[in-house]
């Protein structure tokens, strides 16, 4: 785990940046977490953990063309980098791992 | 308008480059809201999470995401720090070590002075507070007293509009208390209304309104409640005071805390005190004190110049040797000595000088450290030349070195702490203090911090600037040599340090030799095995007392017995007019102190009659009869004042006896003209001469006889010399504190000696082995290793002779009865910090001596 030092909210907003791919920016991915998750986040919460893992090296971005909308401002593009992949792998897998370990009998939800 | 204010915060704390696309987003945001709902809406939702961006990751460059403390070339330095003190650990430890205890000593030290200084400090309105004390001025001399006339208070504070309060209050007293048929011993005193208005205590129970008014209330101290009346309120409960009547509690007081003056578990009314004894409504006497509390901003100086004639004026046409004064009561502790009417110190000269021990033990500390660091520095040149040959700059390398001080002062810092807090108990034992202490409080860690980083920073410059000031060239050709200021400079310092530590222990020495002279001075009286009980209860009883002293000298290993109203180490009354005999000069103003005794008092003391003699009990008309000193029959100037006729207090009689001179004072003062009455009614004390032998069983007779004929009274026994030595307690804690300092003085001196000596055995070891090898022998070697260090110390040596005994000379200055400083003291002194040197700087030279030549020349 120490290695990809990765978060909560960050896993879930770099898995979002993944779905979104080519279209993952501010707006975008704040209203994909909403609407898939049903939980309000923040914009301040959002982009400080895009610029954390941005410079953790989990994201690249790059900016797109200006249009009209958006008092003329340029969206920033988020991509997910190889290591950004490696981390999430790293995440899902120690996950999965301690999942197919829970012995049957756990999951047995006898009212007795 | 909020949106546009939102845009100016937003670009004032954002990073550039981040700015732009945030911006865009929180705009398309802002479209969205105004469709769905409206711009108002939009506006206030844009300004919000304008504010709630405000997160670390987004911030502009700032010193925290710049790292500029814990850049990658401060990593490096501190790790270097540490390698270096791994590497040489010999030389960090003592540097460590050194430093602790001398921070340690240090701050322990601050500590004491600070306890000191807040000494009475816990009231509240202190600085408007003042003691009443009084100059008596006689032909030769004037005395200083915390006494005054009975009636003073009542009349100051109608006479003076400056008195806001004053109150007059008396000596600690024991008193028995009873309740339901338990006794209670407990120490308080009397003191009139105002009392509770001036000194400040928090009340539990009452308060101070009204206190002190009713003659039949008493206050105790929470301590003294909880014993008498366990947890339960105590208001209004009755308790009869043994040889008082009944009184009712009407207040509970907090303890009053140790460091006060004053101090008193219990406080009973003065109305009915002062009923009883009726000479105090007499301006003549000077038997009470007094405590008032001016109005805030009285100038208490002018207002000394105000009251300087009150007691002459109220005595009228009597002429009094009175001056009354006022002093501060913060400075009552400190300040408390007073010399022919002038202050001229007291506490507060310990505590400059313990102030100034601190600051030179600290100093010796950090000079170890320098020295230890300059001495070294050949060993770290090269590391400094290559580091400037990459491009170090000298700014750079300075602040590497200063961070290696520091963070080695910081290291000591907080095992100097770790320490405190384990010597400070048995401290707070030695100096009978309630200091407290823990790293974890902000009032402590500050300035033990502070040390910490001054001594770094301080010691640190030195060292540093001669390291980053090396030429990288010189250094690397190997052309490098350390010079020879520097080499002067660290003798000099050796000098210091031991200069310091010497005097320190010539200082100690002179205490100890001063102690042991009070200890064993033979004071005109024989002090040993007299025991002492007080007078009380059933004893206030004549037909008792002899019954006491009967049955006590029935007992074998009693000597003889004696009452009197003090023994001769607290000789409290004298009289000026008092004593008179035939063609004494009118004009003539002198203090004799009095001792009010009964029959066997001179021989229960061994005191020598030299002419004359004693107490005969055959003889009733001794009771107007005197034996006076030797001091008084010159003052008396009369060439044979044996069975002279003199009046004593309204008695006349003859003086049937001339004592000896002895010592009823401390040491500090000379031996003043005296007086002893036979007056068996004024017994305070029983004294009683034993053997030596079984005394654990004559208490034991002495406890039972007092159980049968005085049962209510717990059994509460002294013994002179015991009482004796506690008059020079606090000269016995300074003794003892001293041989402390100077111990730690000389310890981290040695540690730095040990330091350099092992340097020095390291550098030269190629040099002993080339003797070695041309034959020099053994002791010749180690006198070449160790004169260097003997030169430095027997220099250091000879400087602090005169700085010592000038120290020493104005302590004792103080005793009327002192040692000289005999030259032993410096012998012993030289020949012991000499002796030292020698075993701390021969274990190194030994090793090196010792060493196969081969081994340190194979090499060459």
């Amino acid at each position: 785990m120490k290695k990809y030092q990765l978060g909560e909210f960050e896993e879930l907003v770099l898995l979002t940046v993944g779905v979104l791919y080519g279209e993952a920016y501010g707006v975008a991915i704040k209203e994909e977490i909403e609407k898939r998750h049903q939980r309000k986040v923040s914009v301040g919460a959002l982009q400080s953990a895009l610029r954390r893992m941005e410079e953790k090296g989990f994201l690249t971005s790059e900016f797109g063309e200006a249009t009209k909308a958006r008092g003329g401002k340029r969206k920033r593009y988020f991509k997910i980098t190889a290591y950004g992949k490696k981390a999430l792998d790293h995440n899902i897998q120690t996950r999965l791992e301690l999942w197919n370990q829970i012995p049957e009998v756990a999951f047995e939800f006898k009212v007795c | 308008m909020l949106k546009k204010l939102g845009h100016k915060i937003f670009k004032l704390y954002c990073h550039p480059d981040f700015q732009e696309d945030i911006l865009g987003d929180l705009e398309q945001y802002h479209e969205w809201n105004t469709e769905k709902k409206n711009l108002r809406y939009a506006n206030r939702k844009f300004f919000i999470d304008v504010l709630l961006l405000f997160r670390l990751s987004l911030l502009r460059n700032n010193i925290i995401s710049q790292n500029l403390i814990y850049t990658p070339m401060v990593r490096n330095i501190i790790k270097t720090a540490f390698r270096v003190f791994w590497k040489e650990r010999g030389y960090a430890t003592l540097n460590i070590l050194g430093l602790t205890v001398g921070i340690a000593t240090s701050m322990l030290l601050f500590l004491y002075v600070e306890s000191e200084k807040s000494v009475n400090g816990f009231h509240q309105d202190i600085d408007n507070i003042y003691q009443v004390m009084e100059h008596q001025t006689y032909s030769d001399a004037t005395f200083t007293y915390e006494s005054n006339p009975g009636p003073l208070s009542d009349h100051f504070v109608q006479d003076m509009p400056e008195v806001e309060f004053m109150a007059a209050y008396t000596w600690s007293e024991e008193r028995l208390f009873r309740i339901n048929d338990q006794n209670f011993k407990e120490t308080g005193r009397v003191a009139s209304k105002d009392f509770f208005h001036i000194f400040e205590v928090q009340f539990i129970e009452g308060t101070k309104e009204n206190s002190l008014v009713r003659p039949t209330s008493i206050y105790l101290s929470k301590s003294t409640k909880e014993r008498i009346f366990g947890n339960q309120s105590a208001l209004s409960k009755t308790m009869s005071v043994d040889g008082w009547g009944e009184y009712q509690v009407e207040g509970v007081f907090e303890d009053v805390p140790k460091s006060s003056t004053i101090n008193f578990d219990f406080i009973m009314p003065y109305e009915p005190w002062r009923v009883r004894n009726t000479w105090l409504n007499d301006w003549g006497n000077n038997g009470i004190r007094g405590i008032a509390k001016l109005k805030p901003g009285v100038d208490y100086r002018a207002f000394n110049k105000k009251i300087s004639t009150y007691v002459d004026e109220k005595m009228g046409d009597q002429e009094s040797v009175v001056t009354i004064f006022v002093q501060p009561f913060k400075d009552r502790y400190l300040f408390s000595n007073y010399e022919n009417g002038q202050l001229v110190g007291g506490r507060i000269l310990y505590i400059r000088l313990f102030s100034i021990v601190a600051f030179f033990i600290l100093l010796i500390a950090a000079i170890n450290f320098m020295n230890l660091a300059t001495a070294r520095s050949t060993k770290r040149a090269k590391e400094v030349g290559v580091k400037k040959v990459v491009g170090s700059t000298k700014t750079q390398l300075l602040m590497q070195f200063m961070l290696e001080s520091i963070l080695l002062a910081l290291i000591s810092t907080v095992l100097a702490g770790l320490l405190i807090m384990v010597v400070l108990a048995p401290l707070n034992i030695l100096v009978e203090k309630e200091m407290t202490f823990s790293i974890l409080q902000l009032n402590n860690l500050l300035p033990l911090i502070m040390i910490g980083f001054g001594v770094g920073f301080l010691s640190g410059i030195y060292p540093s600037l001669v390291l980053s000031g090396f030429k990288a060239i010189s250094v690397l050709k190997g052309t490098f040599k350390t010079s020879a200021w520097s080499n002067g400079l660290r003798k000099g310092l050796v000098i210091f340090q031991f200069i310091i530590s010497t005097t320190l222990i010539i200082s100690t020495l002179v205490i100890h030799d001063q102690m042991n002279y009070i200890k064993s001075k033979n004071l005109g009286y024989n002090k040993e095995n007299i025991v002492f009980v007080p007078v009380e209860g059933e004893l206030e009883n004549q037909e008792v007392r002899d019954q006491l002293k009967t049955r006590i000298l029935n007992n074998p290993n009693f000597i003889s017995a004696t009452f009197s109203n003090g023994s001769p180490l607290s000789v409290n009354s004298s009289t000026s007019g008092g004593f008179s005999w035939e063609g004494r000069p009118e004009n003539q103003e002198t203090n004799f102190n009095i001792i009010r005794a009964s029959h066997g008092f001179i021989e229960t003391f061994d005191m020598e009659i030299i002419r004359g003699r004693s107490f005969d009990p055959q003889l009733a008309t001794d009771t107007l009869n005197l034996i006076i000193n030797e001091q008084t029959a010159s003052l008396m100037g009369i060439e044979d004042p044996l069975n002279y006729q003199a009046t004593f207090w309204g008695r006349t009689g003859r003086i049937i006896g001339i004592v000896k001179d002895f010592h009823f004072s401390s040491l500090h003062e000379k031996i003043e003209p005296l007086i002893i009455s036979l007056r068996p009614e004024d017994s305070f004390i029983f004294l009683a001469r034993m053997t030596g032998e079984q005394t654990t069983d004559n208490i034991k007779y002495l406890e039972e006889t007092l159980k049968e004929l005085n049962p209510n009274y717990p059994f509460d026994y002294k013994f002179v010399d015991k009482t004796y030595e506690e008059q020079y307690k606090s000269e016995t804690t300074i003794g003892i504190l001293a041989d402390y300092f100077s111990g730690v003085a000389i310890f981290i001196s040695l540690l730095g000696l040990f330091g350099l000596a092992s340097f020095a055995a390291e550098q030269r070891i190629k040099e002993i082995g080339i003797r070695k090898v041309l034959g020099a022998g053994l002791l010749n070697l180690i006198l070449i290793m160790t004169r260097g260090f003997l030169m430095l110390v027997g220099t250091g040596f000879l400087l602090a002779i005169p700085l010592g005994y000038f120290l020493v000379d104005n302590w004792l200055d103080a005793f009327e009865y002192r040692v000289n400083i005999g030259i032993t003291v410096f012998l012993i002194a030289g020949g012991a910090s000499l002796l030292i040197t020698v075993i701390t700087v021969s274990y190194h030279s030994l090793k090196a001596v010792y060493a196969n030549p081969v081994k340190s020349l194979r090499y060459e």
